[in-house]
């Protein structure tokens, strides 16, 4: 009796080790298929891309403090100037 | 009284009535366009003295105004203006950077402006040969909310320029001459003890391009070249004019030169070149379909910015708030 238990435990064990593994070996492969990418997502490549996308746009927006940067070297005294 | 000198007398009080509702209402009005104050503050706290304060149209990119900080550090403008910006440039002996206040939406009533310590920069700036560049601007960008340009300076006759900037920033530099090639280095950590960086400039032509949409020539639309597989090579960037026709700097390496829509109704663009092209270049944007993301955790929408990638030209478009 003692035997058999063990044994049952010994089943219940593997299969829920088993389980456990296939279940495990699905989320790591959803995970790595979101890493590399489907064809038509992003690759590897995209995330400097993205990085390089990012700086651009932000830089390009801050055209308009150089150009106000580029009026004080050229500006005339304005009023208040002295306080 | 006659009836004539009754009118003349009502109609004296109507004008006295209105000059005197009219007064108030008027320098309200003033008040209310943009009375602009605040302090200057350095990292500790303490009230920056006779630092520069300028005040800004954004709309327009104009100086308006210009003042001093009090010896509190307070500062205050008179004239109003549509959308206005403040811009602090400390005395060079505080040791202190510039800084930019924040765009006029998202101001407070009363500005606080911390200014941090300033790091020397200390820039060379060559041509392929070796000489020196004279005249080539100078640019350092701070990246934080939004980027801005927070200092400019010019290359002397040995080809350097002394600058301040912050301890993380972006730093540019201009060829003098047409059509002003760019070089840069980004995110350059700037020890206290200060840096210096050396860039070199090569030759490169005007190219000259057209952005074309599904019905015509867009205009407004944002034109970057990049010397392809190079870290620092953003040779420069054009918005397309009301024909769609931009130019950008090239040099005589492959480049890679991208379009994307700054308002994201178009997909971007992108076309390579291993040499200056002969004839200009033609880039075709596809309007994109409109789609909407929503961002939620637990329940609570979260604010977020979303880019979307387009494989056919493997470039991502405008990221939308």
């Amino acid at each position: 009796m003692g035997s058999n238990g063990r044994t049952r435990r010994a089943w219940l064990g593997g299969i829920a080790l088993a389980a456990f593994a296939i279940g495990g070996s699905q989320v790591l492969a959803v995970a790595a298929r979101e890493v590399t990418g489907p064809p038509g997502l992003p690759s590897q490549g995209a995330g400097a891309e993205l990085v390089r996308a990012r700086r651009e746009q932000a830089l390009i927006r801050a055209e308009g403090t150089v150009t106000m940067l580029h009026a004080l070297r050229s500006a005339p005294t304005l009023p208040g100037a002295g306080r | 009284m006659r009836p004539g000198a009754n009118q003349l007398a009502l109609a004296g009080v109507a004008l006295l009535a209105l000059s005197l509702a009219g007064l108030p209402m008027f320098l309200r009005g003033d008040e209310a366009s943009g009375s602009v104050r605040g302090v200057v503050l350095d990292g500790r706290g303490f009230g920056v003295a006779d630092a520069a304060v300028f005040l800004f149209d954004e709309g327009r990119l104009q100086l308006r105004e210009e003042t001093r900080t009090t010896s509190a550090g307070d500062f205050a403008f008179h004239l109003g203006t549509a959308r206005a910006r403040v811009f602090v440039r400390p005395p060079e002996s505080s040791r202190l950077l510039p800084a930019w206040g924040p765009p006029e939406e998202d101001a407070p009533e009363r500005l606080a402006l911390v200014l941090r310590a300033a790091r020397r920069l200390t820039v060379e700036v060559r041509d392929l040969d070796g000489s020196p560049v004279d005249g080539a601007e100078v640019r350092v960008y701070e990246r934080r909310a939004e980027a801005v340009a927070l200092v400019l300076a010019e290359t002397d006759r040995r080809g350097r320029a002394a600058l301040v900037a912050p301890a993380l920033a972006d730093v540019a530099v201009f060829a003098p001459d047409e059509p002003h090639l760019a070089r840069w280095r980004f995110d350059c950590a700037v020890p206290e003890e200060g840096a210096e960086l050396s860039f070199t400039l090569p030759p490169a032509v005007r190219v000259r391009g057209r952005i074309l949409g599904d019905s015509g020539a867009l205009a407004g639309i944002a034109v970057v070249a990049w010397e392809a597989d190079r870290e620092d090579g953003w040779n420069g960037f054009a918005l397309s004019d009301g024909e769609g026709d931009f130019a950008l700097p090239i040099t005589s390496a492959p480049t890679v030169v991208r379009a994307f829509d700054p308002s994201g109704k178009y997909l971007s663009a992108r076309a390579s070149c291993e040499s200056p092209p002969d004839a200009p270049l033609a880039l075709h944007m596809i309007r994109g379909s409109s789609l909407s993301v929503q961002v939620v955790r637990d329940g609570a929408v979260l604010p977020s910015r979303v880019w979307s990638w387009t494989p056919d030209s493997a470039a991502w478009s405008v990221n939308c708030t």
